[in-house]
């Protein structure tokens, strides 16, 4: 077969469907009908939110001819509070204050007052307890960061490093996998040894606390929980298919399993305590515990319509705080879990939003452009970290 | 770019289309005055580009639903768009990138559902019926891959080049053009075939 027969067939093999096209026609007319003129400065919630409402009314017409339309979820722009006010057209002082580490093009401290600081061209960087220091790897590198950038030491691992953590509260130890190992060192990075094989892909926590408990993901993808300071393994599960992350509660009592289709509550013994599923169609994105109680905020998507929702979790009870087109990034608690901060990166926005319902919704546009070093190419935050103000 | 004269929506009036007196307007211009509220040029840039868009999602997905809602997305997803679209870009390969994108994730959705498509024989040892060149393009390109129906589309009824493809799909050229020659091959085997 020539390239031109392969170039007719596929013409004739697709042919025109004028009537999808009307159908078609008439949702982007009647979104268009709404649009809000760009001024100097767009405002994309007010014209996502317009769109979603206009697509309300069409929505009846076309879900009756074209039935798995994704008009339906695209609707359901949904705003806790007062239905989405105007996005700022820049960073300011945050919402709710504390200070932000953020990972674009190099990791970033953003402070109370929204001014900006790159700390350099790390893949990555978590906070040390009460944020005093940050934790930053870059390639084969683990190093403690003033947050200025200033370097208070460095080791060099075997392998590139995938993720690191600080254990909180004292911060007398590290945890970070390189290659597919799991290595632990003192937090002045001294002290570095191998303590077992691990996954890469799931950062491992440390329980809220002083008692140096770890949970990781090892090798054949099976949960451990160890005192890493005694090298025992407190409680260790089977291994869980399509992990996603692991955290633990507020109060250290429980550990959160998140895999693409559930959430799994473990207790202090491994024992399975309490298990969600996501509603089919539907895969988890992330989710997050709050650092105060009972609360978990997931973020998940339908991949067939393009949508995410926000949820927040409380026992049994469900309660959506945003859904919006396209996919949310991973929530970040603020220091007193009253406000989450949702990244949505198909709007190039932050979004903070109450935790408890009610109050105003703060948004801020223009992400990508505000991280961005000089003759970079713009790209959106890959996380954001929320730590404690001062 | 195909595009089926003759086939106009009903809700588009075509003495309208021409915003600016006579001659083709620009997409940069068309964009900016989306920009600014203008129906008429959001009526042209869908009728410039729905027909590419519903084609190419349809040779994709294989289904005329999923087709059309990922074609009308994807329109929905460049008004959102629009305010911070870059007017150095072409639109054209923007926007079907989305498409292209959505297709495959449908795909890649309906494969996980074990969904079969439409048609197939009930006992697997059967024969398949001969069909005519057409449809037996559509069954043929069920057999390739979500990535590699793309390039096929992207190339043959879009007609990018492979450097624009490659920018389409973030792949690398090389990618592009031997996915391209293991495509063609694929196909022009199961097309033999059946002559």
């Amino acid at each position: 077969m020539t390239e031109r027969e392969l170039r007719d067939a596929l013409r004739r093999a697709a042919p025109e469907d004028p009537a999808a096209r009307e159908r078609a026609w008439r949702v982007v007319s009647a979104a268009c009908a709404q649009h809000v003129p760009v001024r100097r400065r767009p405002h994309w919630l007010p014209l996502i939110a317009a769109l979603a409402l206009s697509a309300v009314a069409a929505v009846g017409a076309a879900a009756a001819s074209a039935p798995h339309s994704g008009v339906g979820k695209l609707v359901r722009s949904v705003f806790a509070g007062d239905g989405g006010p105007r996005a700022r057209p820049a960073l300011g002082r945050i919402p709710g204050g504390g200070t932000l580490l953020v990972h674009a093009a190099g990791a970033w401290v953003v402070a109370g007052d929204g001014d900006r600081h790159r700390l350099g061209a790390y893949d990555g960087a978590s906070w040390s307890p009460h944020g005093r220091f940050v934790l930053a790897w870059r390639g084969r590198e683990l190093a403690a960061l003033e947050r200025d950038g200033d370097r208070r030491w460095s080791l060099a691992a075997r392998a590139p490093i995938a993720v690191a953590r600080w254990a909180p509260v004292d911060g007398y130890r590290v945890a970070y996998v390189a290659g597919a190992e799991l290595r632990v060192a003192n937090g002045d990075g001294t002290g570095d040894h191998s303590y077992g094989p691990a996954r890469a892909g799931v950062a491992p926590a440390w329980r809220p606390d002083a008692s140096h408990v770890l949970a990781y993901v090892d090798r054949r993808g099976a949960v451990n929980v160890a005192a890493v300071d005694t090298r025992r393994t407190l409680w260790r599960s089977r291994p869980v298919a399509r992990l996603v992350a692991l955290a633990w509660t507020g109060d250290g009592d429980r550990l959160v399993v998140v895999t693409r289709r559930r959430l799994l509550l473990l207790g202090p013994a491994g024992q399975r305590l309490a298990g969600r599923a996501v509603p089919a169609g539907m895969t988890i994105d992330a989710a997050l515990p709050a650092p105060r109680g009972p609360g978990i905020a997931v973020v998940r998507h339908d991949a067939a319509q393009d949508g995410s929702e926000l949820v927040l979790l409380r026992g049994r009870r469900e309660r959506l705080l945003f859904s919006g087109p396209g996919r949310l990034g991973a929530p970040a608690w603020s220091p007193t879990g009253r406000l989450l901060l949702v990244p949505w990166p198909d709007a190039d926005q932050w979004l903070f939003l109450r935790a408890h319902g009610g109050g105003r919704t703060s948004t801020i546009a223009n992400i990508a452009a505000q991280f961005t070093p000089q003759g970079a190419r713009a790209g959106f935050p890959r996380s954001v970290d929320w730590c404690c103000a001062g | 770019m195909p595009y089926a004269p003759g086939i106009a929506a009903p809700a588009l009036d075509r003495s309208r289309r021409v915003l600016s007196g006579g001659g083709r307007v620009s997409e940069a211009a068309l964009v900016r005055a989306a920009r600014r509220g203008s129906e008429q040029a959001v009526a042209e840039l869908f009728a410039r580009h729905w027909s590419a868009a519903y084609r190419a999602a349809l040779l994709m997905t294989g289904d005329r639903a999923a087709a059309e809602d990922i074609a009308q997305e994807a329109f929905l997803a460049a008004l959102r768009a629009l305010p911070s679209f870059d007017l150095r870009r072409p639109l054209r390969p923007w926007l079907h990138r989305i498409v292209v994108n959505r297709a495959i994730d449908w795909s890649r959705a309906r494969a996980l559902r074990n969904e079969v498509p439409a048609g197939t024989a009930a006992d697997p040892s059967a024969p398949a019926a001969p069909a005519p060149l057409d449809d037996a393009i559509a069954v043929a390109l069920e057999t390739l891959g979500p990535e590699q129906r793309a390039v096929i589309v992207l190339r043959y009824l879009l007609e990018f080049t492979p450097g624009e493809i490659a920018r389409i799909l973030d792949l690398p050229r090389g990618t592009v053009n031997s996915r391209l020659r293991r495509g063609l091959d694929t196909l022009g085997a199961l097309i033999g075939e059946d002559r």
